[in-house]
Formats: C-alpha cells, sequence, structure tokens
C-alpha cells in the first residue's frame, strides 16, 4: 500500500534518494509500523522526537494505514 | 554598586537614584512591572505624560551567566491597555547592567515636539537633539549613531512609526553587527517611547560582562553546570543553532496548527518553503553574508538567530525568526521568502511588531483592501502608507483590532486587543489558555504551552483536547515570570523543562550574585509574584475575568485540518491564577 513519508530537519537526508522537498510517496506491505518503516530508511530512532500521523501524535509502534501522512521529526523547538 | 536612572523627559534632567531595598532582588520582568505597578496611575493615558517606560536587564544579565543578555522593557501599552512587558536580547542589556543601570525609567513628556537622543556612558548622561534623525528608519538611524558615537555601541530605537505613536510600534535594539531587529516588540511600547519625545538611546560602552558578582567561585560552577544543559539539549544545541527559530514551520504545519489566510486554516500549503530547512538552504546557495547559528547576544551559547542573504549574498535582514516569517508568510498567504524578509526588514526599519503587523494585514486581506498572497502589495502598504503615516497607513497602524473594527471584519484574532502568535488555539488549546489569561494580551511567550502540546517538552498533553491546559498554561506563566525576570532567553526554558539540574544551577547563580540563600521555591514565588502584581494593575486599569477569553468566532468556528474550536471552559481559565 502507499503512503507518505516526511522527514524534517535534520531528519530529512533519510528521505528515499533523489526526494524533492520533505515528503515522499512510499510503496509498504500491510501490518508496517512506524518502526518498521524508520528502519527501513535507516532512519536513527534516537534521534526521532516527535511522530506524527495525518496530524496527530503517536509513536514507533503505530501500524500504519493506507494513505496514511506518516511525519517524524527530530527535536524542534523554538517560539 | 547598581543604581536606577531616572530621565525626566519635561526637564531634560537625568538623575541617579539608590536602588530601594524592594527592588534589590528583582530585575527584568519583575523590576519592569514592580516599578509601573509602583508608579503608573493603571488609568492613565499610555501615551501621556503620566506614563513611563521602564527598561530593565535581567538578575544575571551582564555577569558570564549564558544566553542572559535580555533586556525588558515595560509601560502600560497603548495597544492593550494592559500592563506591559516585552523583552529582546541584541547588545544593549548587558551595557546597561554593566554601567551599574539596574533599571531605566523614561518618565514625563516634552512640551514641545522635538525628538531627543539620550547618550548614556561611563561619563554621565546627555541629552542631544535628534535634528534630522528624526524620521530616520532604525537601519539608517544606526549606522549614523555607530559613525557618531563609536561601533559597538548599543543603540534603543524607534522608527517612524514609534514617532508617529502607532499601536503596533516596536523598540529596537541593535545587534553586534549594528543593526536592528531585535524587538520589544509586542504592545505598542514605541509608541509610548515616541510619546516621550525619545528617538533613541545610546549606551556607550565596552563593558558586556563586568557586573560584579559575590561569590565568582561559586558562580562559575554553577554556570558552568547551566551551560553544560545547554549545549547537551538537542533543541538549544542542535536545531536552533543549525535551523532557527524557523524550523518550527513545518511541525505546526503538519500539527494543523499554523495560523494560515488569517486563521481560517490550520494548513498553509507553502509552509515548506518559508520554514527554517528553507532558509538554510538559501544561506547555503547564496552564500556571502548569510549564516544559520548566529547569536544575537554576546555569551549566547544557543545563537538561534539567522543572516538571510538577499540574491547577491548581501544582508537582506536579520534576523528572520519563526513568528515573522508566519506571520508575514502564511498568515498573508505569501508563500516567497524574499517578499516575507522584505516585509521582515521594513518591519525592522520602520519600526513594527512583525506579529502585529502580519495579523493586520491578515485581517486587510480578509476585508479586501489587499489579496491574500500579494507580497509586493503588502511591501508598498508598510513602505508607503505606514512609513508615511497616511490615513491608510494609520490604519494599519492601529493593530489587528482596530483595523478589524475599520473594516467590520469579525474574523479578528486578538485578546485584549492584542494578535495571537503562530499557533491556533483550536489545534494548540494549551496556548489558547495562555493567550486568554496572560496580564500582557494575546502572547505566546508569556506561558509556551505549545511544548508540551506538539513539541514533546517537558511532558505531553493532548494538544486538541481540552483537558490538562489550564495546568500546564499556569505553570509554564510562573516558570516563564521567573525565565524573564532573571534576563534569560526564553529558550533555555526547553532544558529547563527536561533536565531536573537546569534550574538549580539558576538558582544557585542567582545565590552567587546577590549572598542570598534562594531555594527552587522562592524562585517559583518570586514568579508568581510577578503575575499577581500584573494581574492587579490590569484589575485597578479596569480589566476583569470577562477580558481574559478568546474572540468569539475561535469558539464556533471549526479550524481544519482536525475541524476543533476552542472548548476549554470559562470557569476553567478562570482558575489558572487560584496560586
Amino acid at each position: 500500500m502507499k503512503v507518505v513519508l516526511k522527514l524534517y530537519a535534520t531528519l530529512q537526508n533519510y528521505l528515499p534518494p533523489g526526494t524533492q522537498g520533505t515528503a515522499a510517496e512510499v510503496e509498504i506491505p500491510a501490518g508496517t509500523t512506524i518502526e518498521d518503516l524508520f528502519k527501513a530508511y535507516n532512519v536513527p530512532l534516537d534521534q526521532v522526537k516527535i511522530i506524527m500521523v495525518n496530524g496527530r501524535h503517536t509513536d514507533l509502534d503505530y501500524e500504519i494505514q493506507e494513505g496514511d501522512q506518516v511525519a517524524g521529526f527530530p527535536a524542534i523547538a523554538g517560539g | 554598586m547598581s543604581r536606577i536612572l531616572r530621565v525626566d523627559m519635561s526637564s531634560s534632567r537625568a538623575t541617579f537614584e539608590e536602588v530601594p531595598g524592594k527592588y534589590r532582588l528583582l530585575g527584568g520582568r519583575a523590576l519592569t512591572s514592580q516599578l509601573i505597578k509602583d508608579e503608573v496611575p493603571p488609568t492613565c493615558d499610555p501615551l501621556g505624560k503620566n506614563n513611563k517606560l521602564v527598561f530593565a536587564p535581567g538578575l544575571l544579565t551582564g555577569t558570564h551567566a549564558p544566553s542572559s543578555g535580555r533586556l525588558s522593557v515595560g509601560a502600560k501599552s497603548p495597544l492593550t491597555g494592559t500592563i506591559k512587558e516585552s523583552n529582546a536580547g541584541g547588545i544593549t542589556a548587558q551595557k546597561l547592567a554593566s554601567l551599574g543601570i539596574k533599571a531605566l525609567v523614561i518618565e514625563g513628556q516634552p512640551s514641545n515636539d522635538e525628538f531627543q537622543i539620550l547618550v548614556i556612558s561611563e561619563d554621565g548622561v546627555e541629552f542631544v537633539p535628534a535634528g534630522d534623525l528624526a524620521g530616520l528608519g532604525c537601519y539608517e538611524l544606526g549606522r549614523k549613531l555607530w559613525a557618531k558615537y563609536g561601533e559597538q555601541c548599543g543603540v534603543i530605537s524607534i522608527g517612524p512609526a514609534g514617532e508617529a505613536r502607532m499601536n503596533l510600534a516596536g523598540v529596537s535594539t541593535n545587534d553586534r553587527e549594528g543593526d536592528p531587529g531585535r524587538y520589544a516588540g509586542r504592545g505598542g511600547l514605541g509608541a509610548v517611547m515616541g510619546s516621550k519625545g525619545l528617538k533613541a538611546i545610546v549606551v556607550k560602552t565596552d563593558k558586556v560582562f563586568d557586573v560584579p558578582v559575590q561569590d565568582p567561585e561559586k558562580f562559575k560552577k554553577a554556570a558552568r553546570d547551566f551551560t553544560e544543559a545547554l549545549t547537551t539539549h538537542p533543541v538549544t544545541s542542535q536545531t536552533l543553532p543549525t535551523y532557527g527559530t524557523a524550523a518550527l514551520v513545518n511541525v505546526i504545519n503538519e500539527a494543523g496548527a499554523l495560523p494560515t489566510r488569517n486563521f481560517s486554516s490550520g494548513r498553509f500549503e507553502g509552509a515548506a518553503k518559508t520554514g527554517g530547512e528553507a532558509m538554510a538552504e538559501i544561506c547555503q546557495q547564496r552564500g556571502g553574508k548569510g549564516k544559520m547559528g548566529h547569536a544575537c547576544s554576546p555569551g549566547c551559547v544557543i545563537r538561534c538567530s539567522n543572516i538571510i542573504p538577499d540574491e547577491n549574498g548581501d544582508v537582506l535582514c536579520a534576523p528572520v525568526e519563526y513568528e515573522s516569517t508566519w506571520a508575514l508568510g502564511a498568515n498573508c498567504g505569501i508563500d516567497n521568502l524574499d517578499h516575507i524578509a522584505t516585509l521582515n526588514r521594513l518591519c525592522n526599519d520602520i519600526g513594527l511588531d512583525t506579529i502585529e503587523t502580519g495579523v493586520t494585514l491578515g485581517v486587510l486581506m480578509e476585508a479586501g483592501v489587499l489579496d491574500f498572497g500579494d507580497g509586493p502589495k503588502a511591501i508598498e502598504l508598510l513602505d508607503k502608507e505606514v512609513r508615511q503615516a497616511t490615513p491608510l497607513g494609520r490604519i494599519i497602524g492601529s493593530g489587528a483590532a482596530i483595523a478589524g473594527k475599520v473594516f467590520g471584519v469579525t474574523r479578528v484574532p486578538t485578546v485584549k486587543g492584542q494578535s495571537m502568535p503562530a499557533y491556533d488555539p483550536r489545534a494548540v488549546k494549551g496556548i489558547g489558555v495562555t493567550y486568554a489569561t496572560t496580564p500582557m494580551g494575546a502572547d505566546h511567550t508569556a506561558g509556551y504551552s505549545v511544548a508540551s502540546n506538539v513539541l514533546r517538552v517537558g511532558g505531553y498533553v493532548d494538544p486538541l483536547k481540552p483537558e490538562g491546559q489550564v495546568d500546564l498554561s499556569r505553570n509554564l506563566q510562573i516558570a516563564t515570570a521567573l525565565v524573564d525576570t532573571v534576563g534569560l532567553c526564553l529558550f533555555v526554558s526547553f532544558p529547563l523543562l527536561d533536565n531536573e539540574k537546569a534550574l538549580p544551577s539558576v538558582v544557585e547563580m542567582i545565590n552567587a550574585q546577590f549572598g542570598t540563600n534562594w531555594t527552587v521555591d522562592d524562585a517559583i514565588e518570586l514568579g508568581k509574584n510577578v503575575l499577581r502584581t500584573e494581574r492587579a494593575f490590569n484589575a485597578a486599569a479596569g480589566f476583569t475575568a470577562a477580558d481574559d477569553r478568546l474572540p468569539e468566532f475561535m469558539k464556533t468556528e471549526p479550524l481544519a485540518p482536525h475541524n476543533t474550536v476552542f472548548d476549554v471552559k470559562d470557569e476553567d481559565l478562570d482558575t489558572v491564577f487560584n496560586f
């Protein structure tokens, strides 16, 4: 199934090669968790601080659904 | 021995006073708010002779405490009618503190329309007629003052907007390059400075870290511990220096809380073009003077500031930070970073609060005065109408609340007359509690609930639910009042929230400097007292619980993409200050 993977700031480098910008459509098998997906792209899990699916916070063990927008961020704050 | 410098603009007289005992352990926001509470009639006209403009470095400013170069500016606000404290970085606070000036109180009012420059140096205080410096934008003004008084002097100034006493005029302090842009922007404090006939304050000294410390060894150790907390936390050591505060654009947009086109949506399709990642890319591509990881004041170990270059590599604007790229970007439907940076530069030059300016432009766009997304027209409005103080320029200069009334717009995102910053409270409900209840009018810095609502700093409280938001906002408002008093940059809050050793090291620095034996609880009590003082002023000025509310549309218009409204109950908002 197809989902959108979005990685920002220092995690941007782990998007599939050739990605323009911060998001890429990727194909994954059913039953994939966010942890599985991140590991498949070598995203260093210890650097992932904020995870959202469709704009809502979630965790690594979330099972991804068709069409989900999965976003990962490192520690970010400011004002 | 530190003193209070009192400047009477009615008689052009300056006097140094001993610091009364009750002010000895106050600084920054605690001191500006206490002085205003003690000396300014709460019902006075903010632009009249009875208002006072107070500048105060923080308790630790001018020492080697890291990231402690903040300058608090306070007065009764012409924008909100409340007490106001707005603080800024730059190079001036440490110089004032190093000259032994604990507070600078500007009072009275000249009987003519002439502007003056106040020059403070190790030799004393001098009043100089502004002459043809009046009317200048802050960039040219800063260059001329450096040429006359020496490079590296501190310059606090107002632009044409402050001279014209506009509600959205801020007070600028310069950076190490001599440019304006470090603004005590909020609440129209620039208009108060203009009403005093004061175009600029020059602080002429090479001293930066010369504030005496009672116990240097103890201080050194505590400062080292605190520095370690800042340089090991991932936000203050990695993200902020690499991407600046604008790294927030993408995360807040993803969370569906980036106010877009005058708070009509929580997502902006052009967000990525306006964020910190895009800025870092532009700095790299264009090179020249472009830079991320720039420090706005000496001794800052965070370095969240940036210098955005133009196409030739010259300085376009420094800094462009999150609030500004949002206010002048997503909120106006503008996704062109060069237009945003140009608007930001114009704000710095004319002397405008970027948040209030962007929100007011958004309201004008809603009214059809210009189209959403029309950067060139927005640039023209600021450069021609606001700079020249034409009637339309003055409507913009009045701020969003008044501009909304003039044009019959009901979607006006203000509290107590002050524009909301870059988080929509329908999707970040904790910040909505802060906007509604802080004594300052809508102000994200007064209790940054976004940290726990969205950024997972200091725990997690679901941003879309009403539960837990009041407690979150209360605790952060208290802690923030303390941080603003100590003179620390607010961004130290992230390590303070996550690292249990950080706050004790701040208290240890205070103890080492002043010979006190404060505990963390004593410091928290100081934060509470600041809020009590400010609330008492506002109550005497006529503010009630009915003013501690968000605008009606936030409760009735669902915000995409989560389609939520602000639903923290009024009776719960009224418990924020139950301490």
